[in-house]
């Protein structure tokens, strides 16, 4: 492998890694505003995404032309495809988040009962988080067994997520019956806690996609 | 970014065939520059009028200039000698002298008086050696022939004998297409460390070796330059449609 091949191939590397992490902190930002009520951080976690869309063009156009110009073949190929496809889904992500903190920014100064939407609706980001965590580790892994594991871990936390969304959908149409004056803002909770379980449904695309990456076999949508 | 050398209205007949037509190309100080196009392009003929090795063809009529550091290498004054020791050249199939792998390195630099015999030859020896990346290899046989080394290795002896006489500018004519992939690779790696001390202008058959170490390349086609741009806008955005076309093996 030449030099410069392998330069290109573990920057483009680090910068999936570096706008995968991006969405894990802005999330982790916006987590932290709902524990502590602090809901200036949720600023902080809407700048954390600035520039992701501009920095995964720069990252897709890398891969173009690397592509173009080294022809990889096998795990090379599958890795390139893979980050390819990665940065869509960190896009997403992304998009996911911001849609979450500016519904749930405003929805903090309404009368509904957030406590009783945090009990689940805390649970539900942490996993969500963990699960993007989880999927962004395995860029870094090399060793085949860790990358399965490490796949599994995301299943898990995704699973969790929707089982948690569950709960929240249960408990909320409960709380809109008692409450239908409020129906429109716990409308909006809801829609904008699915936007994290949506998170870890792009977590597990993008561990699906290392998977595909490091093990081989056929790419498929998740 | 210096132009080292640049190419005004060149032609070139080989007596009635026309084979350049007025080439205009600026060539980029330590940088590689590919030429690539199908056989008969006129990519070698381009590359040989850059050391004037075209001279040695009876037939040949050339046109227009080439400026080297400001100076125009088909003026009268110009000694076509150390011409071709600023430009070194490498060309197709390995070519080592019939001597020792040591007096290949050696001969063209106490030729041109670079250095006496006795210990600044044997630096320069090892120096030029090193600088090929092959050193390691030849170093407890430096008396062994140079034709008994492998085929790489004898391309990487004639890279050192090229580096030897310190030029500026090093042509290769297809320098790897008569080595297996491996060698191929030591080459390419080489190119790559060679580029950050010398101009280098490589011709290639290989489209993919062009990506993979080109700086900028250069398109021919029926002796004329369609197009030269940076690798990357050549490979994945090209402006010429011949250029897209021969580029993905549309025709050749």
């Amino acid at each position: 492998m030449l030099p410069v091949y392998k330069e290109k191939l573990e920057s483009i590397k680090n910068e999936v890694y570096t706008i995968g992490f991006q969405v894990a902190t802005a999330n982790e930002l916006a987590l932290q505003a709902i524990e502590t009520k602090n809901y200036k951080l949720f600023n902080d976690a809407k700048n954390e995404l600035i520039n992701l869309e501009k920095n995964s063009n720069k990252i897709d156009n890398m891969i173009v032309a690397t592509l173009a110009l080294h022809a990889p073949e096998a795990k090379d190929l599958r890795v390139l495809v893979s980050y390819l496809k990665i940065t869509n889904e960190i896009v997403r992500a992304s998009t996911n988040t911001k849609s979450f903190i500016k519904t749930f920014s405003k929805i903090v100064s309404c009368d509904i009962d957030l406590d009783k939407i945090n009990e689940y609706g805390i649970p539900l980001h942490k996993s969500a988080i963990l699960a993007i965590k989880t999927a962004l580790k395995i860029i870094q892994i090399e060793n085949e067994n860790e990358t399965e594991d490490y796949f599994h871990k995301v299943i898990v936390e995704e699973s969790k997520t929707d089982d948690l969304y569950s709960m929240i959908e249960k408990n909320i149409l409960k709380m809109i019956t008692k409450n239908k004056e409020l129906s429109k803002d716990y409308f909006d909770v809801l829609s904008s806690l699915r936007r994290l379980e949506k998170v870890a449904d792009r977590a597990a695309s993008i561990a699906n996609l290392l998977l595909f990456a490091h093990l081989g076999g056929e790419i498929h949508q998740a | 970014m210096n132009v080292k050398i640049k190419t005004t209205n060149l032609n070139l007949w080989y007596a009635q065939n026309h084979a350049l037509h007025d080439i205009n190309l600026g060539l980029y100080e330590n940088k590689i520059t590919a030429l690539i196009g199908a056989s008969g392009c006129g990519k070698s003929t381009f590359l040989r009028c850059l050391n004037r090795m075209n001279d040695l063809v009876s037939s040949a009529i050339i046109k227009g200039t080439v400026v080297i550091d400001d100076k125009n290498i088909y003026d009268k004054d110009i000694d076509v000698v150390s011409v071709r020791k600023r430009i070194g050249m490498v060309f197709q199939q390995p070519n080592p002298f019939p001597k020792s792998i040591y007096e290949n390195v050696s001969y063209a630099p106490i030729k041109h008086g670079i250095v006496k015999k006795g210990k600044a030859c044997d630096e320069l020896v090892e120096k030029s050696l090193i600088g090929a990346g092959i050193w390691e290899e030849v170093k407890d046989k430096l008396q062994a022939p140079g034709t008994s080394l492998s085929g790489g290795q004898q391309q990487r002896l004639c890279i050192a004998r090229t580096i030897a006489v310190q030029p500026d500018v090093i042509l290769m004519d297809e320098p790897t297409s008569a080595l297996d992939p491996i060698s191929t690779e030591k080459i390419e790696a080489l190119m790559l460390e060679l580029k950050k001390k010398y101009t280098i202008i490589t011709v290639t058959h290989n489209m993919q070796q062009a990506a993979r170490v080109a700086d900028y390349t250069a398109f021919f086609h029926l002796g004329k330059l369609i197009e030269y741009d940076e690798t990357e806008t050549i490979f994945v955005n090209p402006k010429e449609k011949k250029t897209e076309d021969y580029i993905t093996g549309r025709f050749g």
